[in-house]
């Protein structure tokens, strides 16, 4: 469930002596005003909620975009209809099971990479700083294989998921 | 009759469609250089860079044609192999090493770090 951003402006409706104290929850989804009156007076109060969510990590607005995340969900869902030879050279569909793992893997991730598809029925996905700075990882059925330019320094191997969340949280720390 | 052999100064020219090109970025993906049968490519056979371009883009509708130096390929230990078929006498393939086909990781990582785009849509 997306947690909403919220605008909140405060127009003064009356003269002198308002006082308006405004506190606010919020649950989940909803941030309800509690409005408290003196003076038998108020201030106006108007809430914008933004229906389209752009991160739910508030301390980097490169983290965790959801924008991204659900344009990658669907980068993968087209990848479901791609033929025999989609890329001119002979190239194999994607396995669903690839598709479905990618997209858990993704799911997890603090930053969303891009997505490509390989001539071989896996799926890459791919961090690109600069050519001494770059992640790419190919998943298939099998395995995920990591290679990894950090500073110029290269690795190249499998790896598990849970390792490869902190591997990219790391990269962009 | 070209040369069983491929030059070093051969370039070798590969397509690109779309789904395989990092728009973010500009440059094609190393996933282009990924395939379980050897990656195809194109010798230059001593055509102009022009005729290179024009015949790989009769195969599909590429979003690009990039080109790499066999020099290139081979210092990253892979093997460019003349693979010649009835429609395309230029065909050849790079391949991971002689024992096995398949490049990951680094090499084509490398490869597409070399390669040089020649046609941009």
């Amino acid at each position: 469930m997306h947690k909403r951003r919220n605008k909140i402006s405060t127009t003064k409706a009356t003269g002198v002596s308002t006082v308006a104290a405004l506190s606010f929850f919020a649950m989940n989804t909803t941030c309800e005003p509690h409005i408290i009156i003196r003076n038998q007076e108020r201030e106006s109060i108007s809430l914008n909620f933004q229906s389209t969510p752009t991160s739910t990590r508030f301390n980097n607005a490169n983290r965790y975009s959801l924008e991204k995340l659900r344009s990658n969900k669907k980068i993968l869902k087209n990848l479901r209809n791609l033929k025999s030879n989609w890329n001119g050279y002979g190239g194999e569909p994607i396995d669903q099971a690839v598709i479905i793992k990618t997209e858990e893997l993704i799911s997890n991730l603090d930053f969303q990479p891009q997505i490509f598809p390989t001539g071989r029925g896996s799926i890459q996905i791919e961090y690109f700083k600069n050519d001494d700075n770059l992640i790419e990882i190919e998943i298939s059925k099998d395995e995920l294989f990591v290679y990894k330019v950090e500073e110029g320094e290269d690795f190249e191997g499998n790896m598990n998921f849970d390792d490869i969340s902190g591997m990219i949280t790391s990269f962009y720390a | 009759m070209l040369n069983e052999e491929v030059d070093d100064n051969e370039f070798l020219f590969r397509g690109v469609v779309d789904k395989n090109w990092d728009f973010e970025n500009d440059r094609p993906t190393s996933a282009t250089f990924k395939d379980s049968k050897g990656v195809s490519v194109d010798r230059d056979g001593g055509r102009t860079e022009k005729e290179c371009i024009n015949k790989i883009n009769l195969v599909a509708d590429f979003h690009a044609v990039c080109k790499v130096r066999t020099k290139d390929v081979r210092k990253l230990s892979a093997i460019v192999l003349y693979k010649p078929i009835d429609e395309n006498k230029f065909h050849s393939e790079i391949h991971d090493s002689l024992e096995r086909i398949q490049m990951r990781g680094k090499k084509p990582s490398r490869i597409r770090e070399k390669s040089i785009v020649v046609f941009l849509k």
